[in-house]
């Protein structure tokens, strides 16, 4: 079954697609046996069992089709018409089948042609949706929202995306969460920092079992002298390891331990700040530890880095994440590989020693001392950004166009409202540091309504996958329109019909109904949806 | 069930991290609450006029967006098919839903809160005094009980002031010193307890309407093990008084309780994660 099912969905497109190249002769209604042994009790005038054949005779709606199944069924089966009326014989009675089958095929391929239901968008289609729309190819916005349901075996299939309060409270404030990162709001970008890390930390996890004999620390190829490998007696705890500086003199970390349950490695010192770009550099190679020495390892190991996203819980790993790649780790020597990566807010790098067996010496007597196995040596990881292709970035030019960035006037004759920013809370013991705030600035519109039209315009069908008759636009236009009045800034009114459209069916459906869904608009974007789970079409 | 409270939930925790027990459906960590003069305040202290007024401001911004919105549904509408009709009808239901939500949260805004004899807790202490902690929050949390602030709490109870001689090792001396901890840990509960028992509500003693699960997350913390965990159920109409044991190499699901949990609170489900049917032994009294 399972293996048929995207068979059938094929099945299907097709069939479709053959409908439309000719015009086929379409089956029609017996009439002359319906007449004859059909009319007399089931139509207008004798309307027996509810049921009036002369009224299903027209229209093909789902439920005048199911009707006729049902009527081919007890004609096939010899019910109807009854045992104690006049017979049909069997000439008469196989035209009368075929026709019917024939006319239901027909009815069924103009219902598939015509008629694909419309659906919402699942959520990694949302969230492919916002990342081409906004050229914010990383922004994390599937795992805020409600997990969607399957029906036979599809998570696309209308039937299993249900929709309740639940997921339009989501929808607003995933609307707000792509808003608060879209939107610039200072003239420069952020500065672009540049930061080697090492993967113990002080005060961090890794340094910790690594004190326990997880790993040792290592300099140029060879045991750090200042940090003896961890046996049966520690002679300084963490403390004085770190303020000896031991966690920050440029030593590599080998490591002995696979990620486990307790064991989850991270990069703790860079937690990212501002969502974009990062050049992600790390040097790694693997070893052969036999107690105490350092050997020629048995061939090439593989680390795997993932982006890990911080939740405010999960002491000891256990956050998101996915992963960046498996990257490896030659025997012996160094190799430095690089990654051009999108980070959001308070997302960090993790780290797993990935193509080692699970090892813990951490309960045991001698620890490092007594361990024989592979290690994988981080020397280093280099974090450097953010980077923007142009400032503002492209998600705020989707939203503002080229309008100027400038300081909010601290004093307005109209009082006009200052725009309200949500700063979210940053999670982590990152060593990074925002910038200083450059004080409150904003979007600036020298005529707002005419830019709102503009901006809109340009916007709204670019969201909603389609072109978006001019009434539409004009709703739309009508909030900024109201909330200016109201005292909002430019840029909070604009965000107000943004947020809008941003839970408005337009966007989070697939409307394959619309009076367009046979314009190539439709079938670009269907097609492109079942394709590449994204939209590809307007541009 | 928590639209009829001011707060639908409470979830706290005795920590100084961020631990919490509660997860969204689609497992994301729900934030604590981890101060009790805080919880006091959020509960029974009436907040400014001009932080009533932002908050009613933003959930009116919400309500006006739902508005649009389902203006927006009605004018999609005429050009659906039937059954695409009936989807939308659900969109639109949910809008609905929503909008009522935020409309009793706005009128929650603006009603009293209600005013409580008892003052806010001071909380002035060191994190080894944890157990303290713990009694100021349960004290608080049977006054947001005892006022129907909120129907459902979670209470996370961070002890990891006390982890190192959790690893007991079976030392004698070690063993004492966790009893000690634990002894006091169960004092503050059997408080929490009596005090629930000697409010009465509607004629029946608070105690016998509140279902307490206390419980933790390891049968043994010496071997770290997650098998067979005690938990201790108070209250809620019950028949307790007794120790119900199970196979402890095949042991029955502890959902099962859940479940029981649930069908107590008049939750019609008969299944809850692995657990597919009530508690055996579990009875009402």
């Amino acid at each position: 079954m399972v293996v048929l099912s995207p068979g059938l969905t094929i099945g299907t497109t097709l069939v479709g697609c053959c409908c439309l190249l000719g015009q086929i002769a379409r089956g029609q209604l017996p009439e002359r046996f319906l007449n004859h042994y059909c009319y007399d009790c089931h139509s207008a005038s004798n309307i027996e069992a509810g049921l009036d054949l002369q009224a299903l005779s027209n229209g093909t709606t789902l439920e005048n089709t199911r009707r006729w199944e049902q009527v081919l069924d007890r004609i096939v089966a010899g019910e109807m018409p009854p045992r104690d009326s006049e017979q049909p014989n069997s000439q008469d009675l196989g035209v009368a089948i075929q026709s019917i089958t024939k006319l239901l095929h027909d009815w069924d391929a103009d219902a598939s042609r015509s008629t694909p239901s419309m659906r919402r968008l699942i959520r990694s289609e949302y969230e492919n949706t916002i990342r081409d729309l906004l050229e914010m190819p990383g922004i994390a916005l599937a795992n805020y929202l409600p997990a969607d349901g399957q029906t036979h075996g599809f998570d696309k299939h209308p039937e299993a995306l249900d929709i309740s309060h639940v997921n339009i409270a989501k929808y607003l404030e995933v609307a707000d969460r792509i808003l608060d990162d879209a939107i610039a709001t200072r003239p420069e970008p952020p500065t672009i920092h540049h930061r080697r890390i090492s993967l113990v930390n002080r005060g961090g996890f890794v340094a910790h079992i690594v004190m326990n004999g997880d790993g040792v620390l290592l300099k140029d190829g060879k045991l750090d002298p200042t940090f003896p490998p961890a046996s049966e007696q520690n002679y300084l705890d963490q403390g004085a390891h770190e303020r000896f500086g031991s966690f920050n003199n440029g030593a590599s970390v080998g490591l002995f331990r696979h990620e486990d349950e307790s064991v989850c490695p991270y990069f703790t010192e860079h937690v990212t700040i501002y969502p974009a770009r990062y050049r992600v550099k790390i040097s790694l190679w693997g070893f052969q530890w036999d107690q105490g020495k350092i050997l020629p390892g048995r061939g090439n190991e593989a680390a795997r880095l993932s982006v890990v996203q911080l939740t405010g819980d999960g002491r000891g790993g256990r956050h998101p994440s996915y992963v960046l790649g498996y990257f490896n780790a030659p025997n012996d020597k160094p190799l430095e590989h690089e990654l051009y990566v999108w980070m959001n807010r308070n997302e960090l790098i993790g780290f797993n020693a990935a193509s080692l067996a699970p090892a813990a010496n951490y309960h045991k007597k001698k620890r490092a001392i007594e361990f024989t196995g592979p290690g994988i040596v981080v020397d280093w990881l280099d974090v450097e950004g953010p980077f923007y292709e142009t400032w503002p970035p492209a998600s705020h030019r989707a939203f503002f166009g080229d309008l100027p960035i400038a300081p909010f006037p601290s004093q307005e004759p109209n009082q006009i409202r200052p725009p309200v920013r949500y700063r979210p809370p940053q999670l982590g013991a990152g060593m990074n540091r925002p910038d200083q705030e450059p004080g409150l600035w904003t979007v600036q519109s020298e005529s707002p309504l005419q830019d709102a039209e503009r901006l809109l315009a340009d916007f709204l069908p670019r969201l909603f996958r389609k072109p978006v008759p001019h009434n539409v636009t004009s709703d739309y236009l009508g909030i900024v329109k109201k909330q200016i009045e109201s005292g909002d800034c430019f840029e909070d009114a604009m965000r107000t019909a943004y947020r809008s459209s941003l839970v408005s069916p337009n966007f989070l459906f697939h409307l394959t109904d619309y009076p367009d869904a046979k314009t190539e608009f439709a079938l670009a974007s269907r097609l492109s949806y079942f394709l590449w789970i994204r939209s590809r079409t307007i541009d | 069930m928590g639209n009829a409270t001011r707060f639908p939930s409470l979830v706290l925790a005795i920590t100084n991290e961020n631990s919490t027990l509660s997860f969204t459906r689609s497992g994301a960590s729900i934030p604590s609450d981890k101060s009790p003069r805080q919880l006091f305040e959020k509960l029974f202290v009436q907040g400014k006029p001009n932080e009533v007024e932002t908050r009613v401001q933003q959930l009116q911004l919400g309500q006006s967006t739902l508005d649009f919105i389902m203006e927006q549904s009605n004018r999609l509408n005429r050009n659906l098919s039937k059954s695409d009709q009936q989807r939308m009808e659900q969109y639109q239901t949910s809008v609905r839903d929503l909008e009522r939500r935020l409309h009793s949260a706005q009128e929650w805004e603006y009603r009293e809160k209600l005013k409580v004899e008892a003052k806010a807790p001071e909380e002035n202490m060191a994190p080894q005094q944890f157990v303290e902690r713990t009694g100021m929050m349960f004290d608080v949390m049977k006054l947001a009980l005892e006022t129907d602030s909120t129907r459902i709490i979670s209470l996370m109870i961070d002890t990891t002031v006390i982890h190192n001689i959790t690893h007991h090792g079976n030392r004698p001396e070690v063993l004492s010193e966790l009893q000690g901890h634990e002894r006091r840990q169960f004092d503050a509960l059997n408080r929490f307890l009596t005090n629930l028992n000697s409010s009465i509500e509607a004629g029946y003693s608070l105690l016998d309407r509140t279902m307490v699960l206390y419980g933790t997350c390891m049968g043994s913390a010496n071997s770290h093990s997650n098998d067979n965990l005690p938990v201790l159920l108070a209250g809620g109409g019950f028949r307790h008084g007794q120790h119900l044991a199970f196979d402890q190499n095949n042991n029955y699901p502890l959902t099962n309780l859940y479940v029981s949990m649930l069908q107590r609170l008049g939750i019609e489900t008969d299944t809850f994660s692995s657990g597919k049917g009530t508690l055996r032994g579990l009875e009402f009294s």
